[in-house]
């Protein structure tokens, strides 16, 4: 089309034609005066499809479509004119839809970051252990990949929580992974026994892990040993006092 | 003008068709038919859900984009091959080149709600199919002057596309908009957020309200559908002649 700059005069346009653009103009103001407000519907966070379904959507980039769904999922307590809390969601369907997000690309570490450092945020503690028993379930899938968001489970069921049964329970865990774990993560453990009161097991635990080998860095060695020193006099300590 | 808007009506009809628009719509609408199927099969529940609300989604889209780039390209063409300029040298007003062009393409809309029909009424009860298929052609005939008047207004067919394309992803998503601008964060003591608001109900008063139309929810849930045509009718007529009539205040200021 070429483009038309010369313009006939307003006076060509019928009168007609003019009313009927004013009264339409006020007619389409009126209606919208008229029509109700848009009404603030809160969405209940849906179940995750099957993986088919979404890899169709994916259109062949599971890695991009693992991210899109890890952000919508982020994003879904901000809905249109409502702000919905963490803990009124349904953790079985947001641990369903992380697990979605991992089954689409296992290397997004997003999924992971969002349930231990947002999803238990919450003031719930069932939902804070269902979510972490999702992180445990996800770490024994790939521990070399995944250690760190379980070191964050430790301390989260440690201080958040104040279980420490559990937080020995996972520590253990990444103390035995087959992985290539680094040391500070794998003592976790110990300093889970120590607070427990279990000294001669952390003493156990620690003693085998220097003598071992495992540990090369001279100043940690320097530090664990000091630590085990320190273990063995509250051990003595305790066992004067009985 | 009444046989000048039948016989534009009728040359824009049998362009439409010889141009094997209504070919790719049944094209598509297959298409959208075996996505709904697929869809259907591999969903655990709420299959004939699913189904519907995809095949009628998609249909949507599909009718808005095909007849909006049909109308489109018909007015370019039409400028390009000095044909609008033939038919104005004609002692024809310019309102029945109008009104026969809607005319041409609105049949082709009728076209268009109806070939879905036998496939939805597979998911549906009649009743719900009768009312979408009614407001969706209500929303086509509104695409079809807001395409005649941005095409007639820019001259230009990516101008116009987007200009259309734009005004309808708008129209359809000016609510969640507003909710937004008005949502937990909105400061009220805030110059910026009360401008931001007002602007956005300003641009809602302006636009057609295409969320009241062809709802995939009444084909899901025919309960919901009830005196929603009424609306949808008003809103049509009201904006239908707003927008023919600014078309139609371009069309007469046009310099051939």
């Amino acid at each position: 089309m070429n483009r038309t700059t010369q313009q006939r005069s307003v006076k060509n346009v019928p009168r007609a034609c003019v009313w009927v653009l004013g009264t339409a103009l006020v007619l389409q103001l009126l209606w919208h005066t008229w029509l109700p407000d848009p009404q603030v519907r809160a969405m209940a966070l849906p179940r995750p499809p099957p993986d088919g379904y979404l890899r169709l959507l994916g259109f062949g980039e599971p890695a991009v479509l693992s991210r899109l769904v890890s952000l919508w999922l982020q994003a879904f307590d901000n809905q249109p004119g409502i702000s919905i809390p963490f803990v009124a969601l349904d953790y079985e369907r947001v641990t369903g839809w992380l697990r979605v997000s991992l089954r689409l690309d296992p290397g997004n570490s997003y999924p992971l970051l969002v349930a231990s450092h947002l999803y238990t945020e919450v003031p719930d503690a069932a939902k804070v252990r269902r979510m972490l028993a999702f992180i445990e379930s996800e770490f024994k899938l790939d521990p070399q990949a995944r250690w760190r968001w379980m070191a964050n489970a430790v301390l989260t069921a440690k201080h958040r929580l104040g279980d420490l049964p559990l937080a020995l329970a996972l520590a253990r865990q990444l103390t035995d992974a087959d992985a290539k774990i680094p040391g500070w993560a794998r003592q976790m453990q110990i300093f889970v026994l120590e607070d427990l009161g279990e000294l001669e097991a952390a003493e156990i635990l620690l003693g085998g892990m220097l003598s071992s080998g495992s540990i090369t860095s001279a100043h940690e060695r320097i530090f664990l040993d000091q630590r085990l020193e320190t273990l063995r006099e509250a051990i003595a300590k305790r066992s004067v006092e009985k | 003008m009444g046989r000048g808007i039948i016989t534009i009506g009728v040359f824009t009809f049998v362009e439409a068709v010889r141009g094997r628009l209504l070919w790719v719509m049944l094209a598509l609408v297959i298409a959208g038919f075996a996505l709904a199927e697929f869809l259907g099969s591999i969903a655990i529940t709420e299959d004939r859900a699913i189904q519907v609300g995809v095949l009628s989604a998609v249909w949507r889209i599909v009718c808005v984009f095909l007849i909006g780039l049909a109308v489109i390209s018909s007015l370019a063409r039409e400028a390009a091959d000095k044909g609008m300029d033939l038919l104005f040298s004609f002692p024809l007003d310019r309102a029945a080149y109008y009104f026969g062009k809607l005319g041409g393409f609105a049949a082709v809309a009728v076209i268009a709600a109806v070939v879905v029909a036998p496939l939805l009424l597979l998911y549906a009860p009649l009743s719900a199919v009768l009312l979408w298929m009614v407001s969706l052609f209500c929303e086509l005939i509104l695409i079809i002057c807001l395409s005649l008047f941005l095409a007639l207004t820019f001259n230009h067919v990516t101008v116009a596309v987007s200009g259309l394309m734009g005004i309808y992803v708008l129209a359809r998503s000016i609510d969640s908009f507003q909710l937004m601008a008005r949502g937990p964060f909105f400061d009220s003591s805030s110059l910026a957020d009360q401008f931001i608001a007002w602007f956005l109900q300003s641009l809602a008063y302006m636009l057609p309200s295409f969320s009241l139309f062809a709802r995939a929810d009444w084909l899901i849930d025919p309960a919901t559908m009830s005196g929603a045509l009424g609306a949808v009718v008003i809103q049509t007529v009201i904006y239908g002649v707003l927008i023919s009539a600014a078309a139609l205040f371009d069309l007469y200021r046009k310099s051939l």
